[in-house]
């Protein structure tokens, strides 16, 4: 069985012009990690399955969701402030750590209930849909979201 | 992002090629503020080879739905891929829209009224 670990940190400026070029960069590296290590492990029955599925739309939406939120919310769209997005990979889990330069989301008090057709508002509830983890640091300012590999821990279905 | 428009009698159906994502938002705004603007209220709107949408998109889908509404019309969704299928479900916006398993099914719901 081939272990690994890779990680990655990228720091922009809150521009929403960043959000598309950084998830495809960010989805894009994990890829290709991802799939070598399972091309070593394909024949090795030592090898835990490892579903590649998972870094497929949700991990894509929910970097998306949680940058947006960093440079929207967070920052407010200064420029002058910056999204710092960090992950780390091994061969149990994927960690993502998005930071922003805000005053911090108030996530104890975070209520999701809203208007069914509201037009906003729903970033955190797909984030939380797809990951298998997420929590806030004590000030709100970072979000940390896990995915364990191979099997996956949640009921629903991934793709 | 392509966007094209095709008529059926009095349905206008309207095909989305592409990713609705930040740098896309622009063109899909564009578009569909020409569709609200336009005579034809009864749209289909096929979703076919869209691959991907989040949910700044979904916030723009459900503006135009609310302005196509207002003015007495109605957009369908159909033909979701089952990853966009599932976005719906987890957001419960498939209760806010009509969504048919092909575009014909939702052409014809215009028809029967």
């Amino acid at each position: 069985m081939v272990l690994f670990e890779n990680q990655l940190y990228i720091e922009f400026p809150s521009k929403k012009d960043f959000i598309d070029f950084v998830s495809n960069k960010v989805i894009s590296s994990i890829n290709t990690i991802a799939q070598e290590v399972h091309s070593q492990n394909i024949n090795d029955e030592t090898s835990m399955p490892q579903d590649l599925n998972i870094f497929g739309f949700g991990m894509n939406l929910s970097i998306d969701e949680a940058l947006k939120n960093a440079i929207v919310h967070g920052n407010r769209v200064d420029p002058l402030k910056k999204v710092a997005l960090s992950y780390y990979i091994n061969s149990e889990k994927l960690e993502i750590i998005v930071r922003d330069e805000g005053i911090g989301f108030d996530h104890k008090n975070y209520k999701a209930n809203q208007e069914i057709d509201a037009e906003a508002g729903r970033g955190l509830l797909l984030i939380n849909n797809f990951m298998d983890e997420i929590k806030f640091n004590e000030s709100g300012n970072e979000i940390t979201m896990i995915k364990y590999l191979g099997k996956s821990k949640t009921a629903r279905e991934d793709f | 992002m392509e966007i094209t428009t095709k008529d059926c009698n009095d349905v206008k159906v309207v095909s989305f090629k592409g990713r609705i994502v930040y740098d896309t938002e622009e063109i899909v705004k564009r578009e569909t503020e020409k569709l609200v603007k336009g005579t034809v209220k009864n749209l289909v709107f096929n979703f076919g080879e869209l691959t991907y949408i989040n949910s700044s998109g979904l916030g723009l889908l459900i503006n135009v739905l609310k302005q196509i509404r207002a003015a007495k019309g109605d957009v369908k969704l159909s033909n979701l891929r089952p990853e966009l299928m599932e976005l719906f479900k987890i957001t419960s916006l498939n209760s806010v829209f009509d969504i048919s398993p092909d575009e014909e099914t939702a052409v014809n719901k215009f028809v029967k009224k």
